[in-house]
């Protein structure tokens, strides 16, 4: 691991201490987790009573209440529980192909660590799947505390390439509360968001950090051809003439990305990549917790 | 300063104008940039060539005018001549002309002119100490040749050789060499006009038979008288050719040598033709092409063999007839017979007195001759270190591209 990353991490480290990231809907393992989820449930900390009523479980039932008093109360407290986290890294081509370099993919590495981090603090297990030219590189959720560097070394070894498909990754995805999807989306977007409803009627949390490059937004290049990395065909030419049909295209895209991402339920943010890399994640751990939700 | 290889000159001014015409003409495909985002620019060309006012890449295209102006000039091959003369007349003077013809080309030269004066053989002279000579007849192959040789030691003292053709261009002063010669010499050559004095009337001269016995040609030839012919003019009858013959054609005589011979047989009419004369008589040929190289064919039997040859010497002729006639018999006093001997005693003078064209290949240089081998003895010592200079800055954009490529 370069020593110029190894910092960079370590900066970002340093600003997202202290994010917590909470669960939006209710777990279905009764695993022990560090932070609150926005279930009210039986807990040894218990904030209230509240009077038995039909369908309630016994379980929770005070015992010893209704041994003195004879009268049926339920104790209620926060439910504390892990969410198993996995990060959907999108490593194509087209991540490390802005006009300014490989700013996308440099900035996609560090959303990935920071919200590991986040992710770990919290308890919850992370693992990460990285789709790139020669395939999928997985590392199953884990909890150890060297998870994050583990992932650190994972993803510094790999070198953006070719155009794999992201939706498949997401078949096989059993036992996840969490799934983070960190892609520029000019792959296969559309199999990618029928894949993540899916896991989203599953229960599955969906996040989803759409990268965009500055370069792509202003597209300063001119007389140029522009040829995409993930099809070397495709080349159109840059001119002025065409920045306005470009800039109009770009945002018709970005904006039916979004409005069919939220559309799914899952939660969308764009991050472009020149914004500060802890900012980043702490608008994706807000959006993931803006609104809550129940398990199906 | 001058020249070796102007076309170098010309070629270099092209390929200036084509470079400029090139940084005009913007044929541009556009460096290709990644960028994820490509489809939603719109389709379009990837190319196009346009004409701009004002060219590209200008100091690229200052650096590659240098370069073929360098070129240019050095492959031009420049010569600093400084003060040394730059053109010298060499005049080839046919003795053959008239001495007032001769005289006034020699005036109308320069000082540092030479002249190399031709008649059988060719003398070389300064302008100013060359003298006229008349001579019967010339040959300009002597001349031509003697200006090869001499060439390169004119070409020492100047750049370029004119070369100036004082002649009356006789059919006798060629000969098959004179092509062949002048193909040796890389100059053009200019041909001085030649005006000829006007014919003032020649005292006739009576016309000298030779004959042993009574001979019928010698009657015909007393017929003629000295209305015919002007100068010495002589018929020799006899069976072989005297030194006194010889002797008086150098010395301008037209000597026409019948042989006189007794025929065996009865001989056959024949037609003999010189020019647009032709006598029927029996005739009977000998001789057959049987005299040396000097001799040209001037009359012909019916049949096309040769019957009768013209030998020019200094500043006469010998006119030789090869055919035998019977010495009885009326036939030498006909018309035909008196046309005939005035037609040969007159032969040597048709060609004194006229101009013809020169010939159409005398002019020009040989197109088998670059331009450069006019001054094949000068060298440029300029021309290396031009040339050395265009390829060290045709070197340079080389590297300067690469270096801003990379």
């Amino acid at each position: 691991m370069a020593v110029t990353a190894l910092h960079e991490y370590g900066v970002l480290l340093d600003a997202v201490r202290g994010v917590r990231w909470s669960a939006r809907l209710r777990p279905r393992t009764t695993n022990v987790g560090a932070h609150s989820a926005k279930r009210i449930g039986p807990n040894v900390e218990v904030t209230e009573y509240r009077p038995y009523r039909q369908g309630d479980d016994p379980r929770r039932l005070d015992w010893k209440l209704l041994a003195r008093t004879d009268r049926a109360y339920v104790r209620l407290a926060p439910d504390i529980a892990t969410s198993p986290t996995v990060i959907v890294l999108d490593a194509s081509a087209s991540m490390g192909a802005a006009l300014g370099g490989d700013s996308k993919w440099r900035q996609a590495r560090m959303l990935c660590i920071g919200l590991t981090s986040v992710a770990t603090t919290a308890g919850d297990p992370v693992g990460l799947i990285v789709a790139h030219g020669d395939g999928a590189r997985r590392l199953a959720a884990r909890a150890r505390g060297d998870v994050v560097r583990e992932l650190m070394r994972m993803v510094d070894s790999v070198t953006v390439a070719g155009a794999p498909r992201l939706a498949p990754l997401l078949d096989g995805l059993r036992g996840v509360d969490r799934v983070v999807i960190i892609s520029d989306l000019l792959g296969d977007a559309d199999a990618l968001l029928v894949r993540a409803a899916s896991l989203i009627a599953r229960g599955v949390e969906v996040i989803v950090a759409h990268l965009v490059a500055r370069d792509e937004l202003t597209l300063l290049a001119d007389r140029a051809i522009a040829v995409d990395p993930e099809d070397s065909t495709l080349r159109r030419p840059i001119s002025r003439a065409a920045h306005a049909a470009y800039t109009d295209a770009f945002a018709a895209f970005r904006r039916d990305m979004r409005n069919r991402w939220l559309a799914s339920g899952a939660r969308y943010s764009e991050i472009i990549d020149d914004q500060p890399a802890g900012d980043a994640v702490r608008t994706l751990v807000r959006a993931a917790s803006l609104t809550g939700g129940t398990r199906a | 300063m001058t020249w070796l290889a102007p076309w170098a000159l010309v070629a270099g001014a092209i390929g200036m104008l084509g470079v400029v015409a090139a940084h005009l003409l913007s044929r541009q495909r556009p460096r290709a940039v990644a960028l994820a985002t490509a489809r939603f620019l719109p389709t379009g060309m990837l190319e196009a060539t346009t004409v701009q006012r004002v060219p590209r890449d200008r100091w690229w295209m200052f650096l590659r005018l240098v370069v073929i102006a360098l070129l240019g000039l050095g492959m031009a091959k420049p010569v600093l001549t400084g003060s040394r003369v730059t053109l010298r007349t060499v005049l080839l003077l046919d003795r053959a002309l008239p001495i007032e013809t001769q005289q006034r080309a020699l005036d109308s030269l320069a000082s540092d002119a030479v002249v190399i004066a031709y008649d059988s053989v060719a003398t070389l002279h300064p302008s100013n100490t060359a003298k006229t000579s008349l001579a019967r007849s010339s040959s300009l192959s002597s001349g031509l040749a003697r200006l090869v040789r001499v060439r390169d030691s004119l070409l020492r003292g100047s750049t370029r050789l004119q070369v100036v053709i004082a002649s009356p261009f006789a059919p006798n002063s060629l000969d098959p060499a004179t092509r062949t010669i002048r193909a040796l010499l890389p100059d053009s050559i200019a041909v001085r006009s030649v005006v000829l004095p006007s014919v003032t009337p020649q005292p006739r001269g009576m016309v000298t038979v030779r004959s042993t016995g009574d001979d019928p040609l010698a009657a015909t030839a007393l017929l003629l008288g000295d209305s015919v012919v002007a100068g010495t003019s002589i018929v020799q009858r006899g069976a072989v050719l005297l030194q006194a013959d010889s002797t008086a054609a150098r010395a301008g005589a037209t000597v026409v040598w019948w042989p006189a011979r007794t025929l065996t047989t009865a001989p056959r009419v024949r037609a003999l033709t010189v020019q647009r004369t032709t006598w029927l008589a029996p005739f009977e040929p000998v001789l057959e092409n049987a005299l040396g190289n000097g001799a040209r064919v001037i009359g012909w039997w019916e049949d096309g063999a040769a019957a009768v040859w013209l030998v020019t010497l200094d500043r006469g002729c010998l006119v030789l007839v090869g055919a035998a006639m019977p010495e009885a018999g009326d036939h030498a006093l006909s018309l035909g017979a008196q046309a005939m001997l005035r037609t040969l005693l007159t032969f040597c003078d048709s060609g004194r007195a006229r101009v013809y064209a020169p010939p159409v290949w005398l002019s020009p240089p040989p197109r088998t001759l670059s331009a450069s081998d006019s001054t094949a003895s000068l060298t440029s010592r300029l021309a290396p270190w031009l040339v050395a200079a265009s390829l060290l800055l045709a070197l340079c954009e080389l590297v300067l591209r690469r270096v801003r490529h990379v």
